[in-house]
């Protein structure tokens, strides 16, 4: 009985001295690693690890295409789901972070066109002379402006416009993981760019 | 490349909120339901296109000499 019970406590102990070890492993995966191991193996508990690196951020880009913090936490839990599913199309030619960035703001972007009844109350600026850009908005210009104003010009941006932007001077990303990520040449890249800015610019010069 | 301590898009977001902790329980029931869903698809149309090929081949003699 007493070996018996020693036994019990020895496979206990080794399970959860394993479980920590694994965890620790986990966390020294490195982002492409991690995806390697969860896409091979199917691995829905690695998965979590994932889950736990990005969920903050995710959750706080959504909050900025919501309209409350029940939305985005629907949204976050639908991105993550999706991207469950979709985590194998990741190639590794981009950053991880970057690449799951731009899957978070197609997914808000099409859940805020496919809310028409939204889309016909909101107050998104459009314009219709999109293929004249007269003026050249310089980087410079946008490192001038105050945050506060620049949040009220990009919520009243299209969403489309909105998410090219915030890639760009968020995240970070460079015009070759824009040409990756999008799938769109690096001059039709540089036209987006140079039209979400033009517009921003716009709005945020009409606000007060 | 514009600076991160200047850049208005930077601190657009200010301090990061945290996840309600019950969304992760959330997330991992829907993956494991996901995975379950994809692994029970598998049985059914992986093979498919082999079983189809295997039907449509047909045994090549070997040639006598």
């Amino acid at each position: 009985m007493t070996f018996l019970k020693k036994l019990c406590f020895i496979i206990i102990g080794n399970q959860f001295s394993e479980k920590s070890v694994s965890d620790s492993v986990h966390e020294k995966y490195t982002d492409l690693e991690l995806i390697e191991q969860i896409v091979s193996k199917n691995d829905s508990m690695l998965f979590g690890v994932l889950y736990d690196r990005y969920s903050k951020l995710v959750y706080n880009k959504c909050l900025g295409f919501a309209k409350s913090n029940k939305e985005a936490e629907d949204l976050t839990q639908d991105i993550f789901l999706m991207l469950f599913v979709k985590l194998g199309s990741f190639k590794g030619t981009s950053k991880f972070s970057t690449w799951l960035y731009s899957f978070t703001y197609n997914f808000c972007v099409n859940y805020v066109n496919r809310n028409k009844e939204r889309k016909i109350n909101d107050n998104s600026v459009k314009f219709d002379n999109q293929e004249d850009v007269p003026i050249d908005v310089t980087d410079n210009l946008l490192l001038q402006m105050q945050v506060d104003k620049l949040k009220k010009a990009l919520e009243l941006l299209d969403p489309e416009d909105k998410s090219i932007l915030l890639l760009k001077y968020q995240d970070g990303a460079s015009i070759k993981e824009l040409e990756d990520i999008l799938d769109l040449k690096s001059s039709a890249i540089k036209m987006r760019l140079k039209r979400a800015k033009v517009k921003v610019t716009e709005i945020y010069k009409t606000l007060p | 490349m514009l600076e991160q301590d200047k850049n208005p898009f930077k601190n657009l977001q200010g301090d990061l909120k945290d996840v309600p902790p019950e969304l992760r329980k959330k997330v991992m029931e829907d993956v494991a339901t996901a995975k379950l869903i994809m692994e029970l698809t598998g049985l059914f149309t992986g093979s498919f296109a082999a079983i189809i090929e295997g039907m449509l081949k047909t045994k090549s003699k070997p040639n006598k000499i």
